[in-house]
């Protein structure tokens, strides 16, 4: 019993060596301060900033590559030649162009270190909504079916609507903005010629808001004619 | 023994008047923000389906929706599959709307055991972009390579 118990730690004692090692080298030898970062921008800010610092724990390491997931989203190491024991940032510069909501970029470093060639940050910006469309996309079917469709614009957040404006790419497309609740919900409905047997168009809307910001937002619009290649689904 | 009994009948009766407030408070609070984006997409009707449901799906008759990556997605999807991610999808709207065609399902796909990102991107198509059978693949993608076939070089 008590042999038992002798080799029951010595195996517990070499696993925590064991997960110690395998935790060590899968570490890697930069460390990260933090490998995710949240930004909330501020209305009317076009890009923001931030910075990823790290310290290079291990032997000399080249960064080799770093590359983002959106061309919005650009990364910059002056150095890329990490002696052992030096401290770097990472210093990363988000367009927020025409985007919104909350958004997910990721940096990619990838790295001659052996124990850990790449590592993944993670960069959530946060951006007030003020304005949600829905639906993007409206659609008829078949002949004949020539009713107008609607879809809304509707205020998020503190800042009201001043105006709605809509124009189709295609000019003989009926377009129509209504106030359903003013300053808070528009809607607007779009139809499509009366002869038309397919096509398609873009309705471009365009939100001006009470602080004098504008918000331009696409939404698709088709009329599919009497065949279209899909098909149905197995029972 | 009676003090107790009552002491603990009364605590409990309280904990169940508070749980129900808090109740009554966040459907409250729900019902008011009906409106806003996040909760819409949230209470979005999205179903799963497995990837065996999913092999009875006629190749015509579905859209893939690829919830991955770009780069992800680059690498190799599902024969045909559009990419539409959280990051990108205002970007993506076209490329989508255009692949599909009425009466196709759409079904939402992202790495395996990520069936949280593919719901996610199901409510979107489902409530942003305004089509209406859309299910998210609650299973492995690749289980689907062989009937319906992979593009973009993966194994």
């Amino acid at each position: 019993m008590r042999e038992r118990r002798g080799l029951s730690a010595e195996r517990r004692y070499c696993a925590a060596l064991c997960a110690l090692l395998v935790g060590s080298i899968a570490q890697g030898s930069i460390q990260w301060e933090t490998t995710r970062q949240t930004l909330r921008p501020k209305r009317g800010e076009a890009t923001v900033r931030t910075a990823f610092r790290f310290i290079n724990r291990g032997a000399p390491v080249r960064v080799r590559h770093i590359s983002t997931s959106c061309g919005c989203t650009e990364a910059k190491l002056d150095d890329r030649e990490l002696g052992s024991g030096e401290a770097g940032e990472l210093t990363v510069v988000f367009r927020i162009e025409s985007q919104r909501g909350v958004l997910r970029k990721y940096i990619r470093v990838e790295t001659d270190d052996p124990s850990r060639r790449v590592e993944e940050l993670m960069l959530v910006v946060e951006i007030p909504e003020t304005v949600w469309v829905a639906p993007r996309f409206v659609w008829w079917e078949g002949r004949g079916e020539r009713g107008a469709r609607s879809f809304w614009v509707d205020a998020v957040g503190d800042v009201g609507i001043k105006s709605v404006r809509a124009t189709a790419t295609k000019s003989e497309w009926g377009v129509g903005v209504k106030a359903e609740r003013d300053g808070l919900r528009y809607r607007v409905d779009l139809r499509p010629p009366d002869n038309t047997l397919e096509g398609s168009t873009v309705v471009a809307i365009s939100v001006g808001l009470k602080d004098g910001d504008t918000v331009s937002l696409p939404v698709f619009a088709r009329v599919f004619g009497a065949r279209h290649d899909g098909g149905g689904r197995a029972p | 023994m009676r003090a107790p009994v009552r002491h603990l009948a009364v605590a409990l009766a309280g904990s169940v008047a508070l749980a129900g407030i808090a109740v009554v408070g966040a459907a409250g609070s729900l019902w008011l923000n009906r409106g806003l984006p996040a909760v819409r997409l949230a209470c979005a009707d999205v179903g799963g389906i497995s990837p065996r449901d999913a092999m009875a799906l006629v190749p015509a008759g579905v859209l893939w929706v690829d919830a991955r990556l770009e780069r992800d997605h680059e690498v190799g999807h599902l024969a045909g599959a559009v990419c539409v991610n959280e990051m990108n999808w205002e970007a993506q709207v076209s490329a989508l709307v255009f692949a599909w065609r009425p009466a196709m399902r759409v079904v939402v796909y992202a790495d395996r055991g990520d069936a949280g990102a593919a719901r996610r991107v199901a409510a979107l198509v489902r409530v942003a972009i305004g089509l209406r059978d859309v299910v998210f693949l609650d299973g492995n993608w690749r289980d689907l390579g062989a009937a319906f076939g992979i593009d973009g070089g993966a194994p």
